[in-house]
């Protein structure tokens, strides 16, 4: 949006003054790794969406490379214990899919409140974890389901807890698939009723509870333990929250605990909304 | 310095097209300066408010954010492609004329094809569901009740002329 | 609700609009879509400072860019007048000596590409002595505070008339002040209850789809500017006078507004996209990004300071009013929105003395200016609030106690002001019937409320000219400047000129908006289109149709009681006379055109506090019931009602329009964050981090009803519509956040955590 190249100002660019790029199309996820590993500087493009938002604001790569060629990144299939989700299936391919209305209802529709149709027909699940971004509820949501993320790379697959976050993404590495466990007593909840200030997922299997905290800080805050030390776990292990003019970090840590109080007692009293 | 050259084929509302295009242009710009189709709007290009929507392969995308090589192979339809050749207007265009949907027509031409998406994927969607699709889509001016009952009535007209 | 009956075959039909199918098959043309062959693309740097001085700026590297055809930067303003404003000419093409928001501009470029135009302004270099800011009104106003203008710029204050009076310069960053003044102040003695309380209303962004756009090229000695305007020929005139050039060879042509609820008045893009295409010689699109809208211009935050005094029945005797308007950088219509905020703070009700003051005050932001509303919003919010205020602490029914004191129909405003011309207590009894106010759930975190939105219509003294031309076959010209920009303005008068002319409105063309060729007209804006452009082009056509009728008579050798005119065929009795034919055989094989001309201006009256009375009044009538969540803060809106009184609707879909649009667009700001400060830099300038509502936002209980109580001005009875519905909402949805927790909230926006810190300060 605005660039500041100089201390003379800012400037306002619109789509037209995105910087040229070199655009490869590779065709599996070895060719995509190879092109990663040889290029300098490039970026990865699947639906678009926020890198598309991020060139406008500047951002530049040599190379683009692009993975609508890419097939077997879209499946979501069942396997023993575990969904697994193409990095490339879009938003719409998970709120519409069979096997997650029948294996992991709550997961689905808690997912398909994110965006709206646009985005949510053309962005990919791997591109929303990807982008990192704060207010997104993806990864809050894979968080705390203890969902695996798999990333190939030059040395093979890599597999990292959602939950361990964006810091922890192998570099020069395309992530190919999302793995969520299927437990039979699981449950989930997502209240994003205050975003943008705070949103609160909560995944809950018997006495067990991971709590997953988007948007309050610079990337999601997770916490796994015992539904009994919840609330004091999240007032002493939270860490400070933002505090800008859109929320205060007093407002935010008190809505963490008000919410997933909430949640849990939803998820107990059988009203998983 | 300019960018690589990309060679792209598709359809736009029903008419082969071939473009050579930089890498970097978007298919907003295809549209409105190579196609003189200028229906599709640039507002807040990001995404955000829809005033750019057309349909590729029926999702209805931002076109201001879809480089125009993403849209190679596919089938555009935009707000133009609507009305038959004799003119007659598309049941959603007419149930908007009919239940003055619009006011300043800014994203009107992105309301219709959002709406004409939704009433292809779903031929008969209720009162919520509309609401939902159509929260896509940013209108300052018509507060967005006359836009659902518009989407309302063209998905019963379309019923009723067994579309 | 029909209080007018007369029998109309055009008027009061639902007619499909006359912008319907260009609207709704992508064909209408807006600024946006305006090209030419070898048109450059303009870009501006905007300063990265919210305050400073200008020390050096050197654009020599951007002038030998390549496809770069001109640059602008301050040394580049020889010849010119080069500010602009309303009253106060304070705001330059591009900065001068200092810059004085996060935004302003500072240079501009044209290319052919974008890309060319950003690598440009990218070799410009700027110094820099930054400056300390104030982004607050507070902070702006303080003894030691920086002034933004260390010397006064030129500027006016108008006449006024009985009570009101104006002035410049009255304090720090004081760059102009509303005042008046009723009664006597004595008044406040013999209250029984005084109440004081301020108001806090924050800023939102107009957030017109289409950006401020203009294509300005030389067409030989004429400077022919494409422009998104709502104001053509005051910007016409501000144009001569800052380019120092005749104003009949400026000409502006205003196509089809994508919006502008009041933005897009006077200068914006178009000085620069002038200059930039007489350096170059070639045509110049300026548009602007969405991120530089929010830069240009806002809606005003506003500090309002109010002290009642009421008796123990209720009745209400007297106001005391300070307003502060934040103004932003620049003057802009800062000294007309604090006219109107500080006119309309007493609502529609009886006093017996009022005094109020409303300053504007300049902060190192975005330039506030007219946005729906015009300090109409911003009063509502504080006197709708303060009602509810006093009759909880009175023990009343705030729905009572506004029946108890609204101005009766046809009463004077205030002493030497034109009658209220609406039933204000029908009104209200509309919109609670329809909430179901009788039977509302109070308390435990549900309740309603209720807000009577007030702003005078039509405009101070605007003058309006049309001119109505008919062809030998019948089909008519509509020659007027009223722009459509959404509002329905060329359906609307369509269907009254076909009415009078009893033929259909598909024969009624509305030419393009050409000054060299389009009747003056003061501006779009004010909700005056019907009732003050809707007079001249009555009288417009009435004229045209005297004379049809006065040739008619005269061929067919009887008197004009004798006929009547329809759909172009003159009546005599039993006998139809098609007038085609009777015209060629006057006229000639090559036919005529009949005109009329139409005026319409407010007479001068000195007696009237704004030097002329108002032509009508504009109401918006508001029930708001919500749900709140005490743990989290959260308001939900349940239902939220509002219904205003277009007299006589001329057309029912237009006019629904026009209530619902601006209902909903009076939550912005209320239930959301608007635009969102931290010092000086905006957080949320762009189009994903600011809020407007959406679809789904819209709760199932939305709903608005159309009153036609008559006894509008307009053709037929017709009063405004347009902003009046905006007006109540802030206020009804606090009102009804009160009667649900009991817990009173005076600033916006409304947003959870300031909710649940009002609650926690209640528990206290």
């Amino acid at each position: 949006m605005y660039t500041h190249a100089t201390d003379a100002g800012w400037i306002s660019r619109t789509h037209r003054a995105i910087a040229p790029f070199r655009l490869q199309q590779p065709t599996t996820p070895s060719e995509v790794v190879q092109a990663l590993i040889e290029s300098e500087d490039s970026s990865i493009i699947a639906g678009g969406i926020d890198l598309v938002r991020r060139m406008r604001s500047g951002n530049s790569q040599d190379t683009l490379i692009d993975l609508s060629a890419v097939s077997g990144l879209r499946e979501i299939e069942d396997h023993a214990g575990f969904i697994r989700i193409g990095a490339l299936a879009t938003h719409w391919d998970v709120e519409t899919s069979p096997l997650l209305a029948a294996r992991l209802p709550a997961f689905q529709a808690a997912w398909k409140t994110i965006g709206n149709v646009r985005i949510r027909m053309t962005g990919t699940v791997g591109g929303n974890l990807m982008a990192a971004e704060r207010a997104y509820d993806g990864p809050v949501l894979l968080g705390v389901s203890g969902a695996k993320l798999v990333f190939l790379t030059d040395g093979g697959e890599v597999k990292i807890a959602a939950s361990d976050g964006a810091g922890s993404y192998p570099s020069r590495a395309l992530l190919t698939a999302i793995e969520i466990p299927v437990m039979p007593n699981a449950q989930l909840g997502f209240d994003r009723t205050l975003k943008p200030v705070v949103s609160v997922a909560v995944g809950l299997v018997d006495q067990d509870v991971s709590v997953g905290v988007g948007c309050a800080h610079i990337s999601p805050f997770f916490w796994s333990g015992k539904v009994s030390e919840v609330e004091a776990a999240l007032a002493s292990a939270l860490p400070e929250p933002i505090d800008n003019p859109m929320g205060s970090a007093a407002y935010r840590r008190r809505m963490v605990t008000v919410l997933a109080r909430r949640l849990i007692r939803h998820l107990h009293e059988g009203d998983a909304s | 310095m300019s960018g690589e050259l990309a060679f792209v084929s598709c359809t736009v509302n029903g008419v082969a097209r071939e473009f050579h295009v930089r890498a970097e242009e978007m298919l907003i710009d295809v549209l409105r300066d190579r196609l003189a189709l200028t229906g599709a709007k640039l507002s807040c290009d990001l995404g955000a408010c829809g005033a750019c929507t057309v349909l590729m392969d029926d999702k209805p995308v931002s076109s201001c954010s879809t480089f125009a090589w993403q849209a190679g192979g596919s089938e555009i339809r935009t707000v133009e492609g609507l009305a038959g050749a004799d003119g007659t207007l598309d049941l959603v265009q007419q149930a908007f004329v009919d239940n003055s949907a619009f006011q300043c027509g800014y994203c009107t031409p992105g309301m219709i094809m959002l709406a004409r998406a939704l009433l292809d994927h779903d031929p008969s969607p209720d009162r919520d569901a509309i609401r939902a699709w159509m929260g896509a889509n940013i209108c300052r001016c018509t507060g967005y009740e006359m836009i659902i009952e518009a989407v309302e009535n063209a998905a019963a007209a379309s019923q009723e002329a067994g579309k | 609700m029909n209080k007018v009956s007369t029998d109309l075959h055009v008027v009061g039909q639902r007619s499909a609009r006359k912008d319907a199918v260009p609207k709704t098959t992508g064909t209408a043309t807006y600024t946006v879509d305006v090209s030419f062959p070898g048109m450059l693309q303009a870009k501006v740097l905007r300063s990265p400072h919210a305050h400073a001085r200008i020390t050096s700026i050197d654009a020599s590297a951007a002038r030998e860019m390549p496809g770069v055809h001109a640059v602008i930067t301050r040394d580049d303003l020889d010849g010119l007048s080069p500010t602009y404003g309303y009253f106060i000419k304070d705001q330059p093409i591009v900065a001068m000596d200092k810059v004085r928001y996060i935004g302003d501009a500072v240079a501009a470029v044209a290319a052919e590409t974008e890309l060319q135009a950003v690598a440009a302004l990218e070799r410009i270099t700027v110094e820099y002595e930054v400056l300390p800011p104030v982004a607050t009104v507070e902070d702006a106003m303080a003894e030691t505070a920086p002034e933004l203008f260390e010397e006064e710029p030129m500027g006016v204050v108008p006449a006024y008339g009985q009570g009101a009076s104006g002035a410049r310069r009255l304090g720090r960053n004081n760059c102009y002040r509303f005042s008046y003044e009723t009664g006597d102040a004595g008044a406040f003695d013999g209250c029984d209850h005084i109440f004081e309380d301020r108001f806090v209303f924050s800023r939102d962004q107009h957030f017109h789809l289409e950006p401020f756009v203009t294509v300005a090229r030389m067409d030989g000695d004429v400077i022919e500017v494409w422009s998104s305007t709502q104001n053509p020929f005051p910007l016409r005139k501000e144009l001569a006078r800052v380019f120092q050039y005749p104003e009949n060879l400026i000409r502006v042509r205003v196509p089809y507004l994508g919006a502008g609820y009041g933005a897009k008045n006077n200068c914006k893009t178009e000085p620069i996209a002038i200059l930039l295409a007489r350096k170059s010689g070639r045509p110049v699109r300026f548009c602007m990004t969405m991120e530089e809208c929010f830069l240009t211009q806002s809606q005003h935050a506003a500090i309002l300071d109010v002290k009642t005094g009421v008796m123990a029945d209720g009745t209400f005797v007297a106001r005391y009013g300070r307003i502060l308007l934040d103004s932003g950088a620049y003057s802009d219509a800062s000294p007309l929105v604090a006219e109107k905020a500080g006119y309309r703070l007493p609502g529609p009700y009886n006093w017996q003395h009022l005094d109020i003051d409303c300053d504007c005050i300049l902060t190192n932001t975005t330039p506030a200016g007219p946005y729906r509303g015009f300090g109409g919003t911003q009063a509502a919010w504080a006197s709708e609030s303060q009602i509810d205020i006093i009759a909880r602490a009175l023990g009343r029914d705030p729905f009572d106690l506004r029946m108890q004191n609204v101005k009766n129909l046809g009463e004077a405003y205030v002493p030497g002001e034109s009658g209220i011309d609406s039933d204000l207590r029908v009104g209200l009894q509309v919109v609670a019937d329809r909430a179901g106010y009788d039977r509302r759930a109070s308390g435990e975190g549900r309740g309603m409320g209720v807000s009577i939105g007030f702003k005078d219509a039509g405009g101070v003294n605007k003058p309006a000219q049309a001119r109505v031309r008919i062809t030998t076959t019948g089909g008519v010209y509509l020659e007027c400047g009223s722009i459509e920009i959404g509002q329905g303005i060329h359906t609307a008068m369509s269907q009254v000129v076909a009415e009078l002319l009893n033929t259909s409105a598909d024969r009624v063309v509305y030419p393009e908006l050409n000054t060299d060729y389009t009747p003056f007209d003061q501006g779009t804006n004010a909700s005056s289109a019907i009732i003050v452009m809707g007079q001249a082009v009555q009288q417009a056509t009435l004229e045209a149709k005297q004379k049809v009728m006065d040739f008619a008579a005269m061929e067919l050798g009887c008197d004009v009681d004798e006929i009547e005119l329809d759909d172009w065929c003159i009546r005599k009795g039993n006998e139809s006379h098609p007038l085609a034919p009777m015209i060629m055989c006057y006229y000639g094989g090559t036919g005529y055109e009949f005109s009329g001309a139409g005026y319409f201006k407010p007479a001068m009256d000195h007696s009237a506090p704004l030097e002329t009375q108002c032509v009508s009044w504009e109401f918006g009538w508001g029930v708001a019931e919500v749900e709140v969540d005490r743990e989290t803060g959260l308001i939900s809106l349940v239902q939220l009602v509002v219904s205003g009184d277009a007299g006589r609707a001329i057309n029912p879909l237009v006019c629904r329009g026009q209530d619902e649009g601006s209902a909903i667009m009076g939550l912005t700001g209320v239930l959301f964050p608007c635009m969102v400060y931290d010092g000086a830099t905006l957080m949320n300038g762009n189009g994903l981090d600011y809020r407007v509502p959406l679809a789904t936002d819209i709760p199932d209980g939305f709903s608005s009803v159309l009153q036609e109580q008559g006894h509008g001005p307009g053709p037929f009875g017709a009063k405004s519509i347009g902003e009046g519905c905006m007006l109540p909402v802030a206020s009804a949805i606090a009102n009804a956040v009160e009667d649900a927790i009991g817990v009173r909230i005076r600033e916006l926006p409304l947003t959870p955590e300031r909710v649940l810190a009002a609650i926690d300060e209640a528990a206290e």
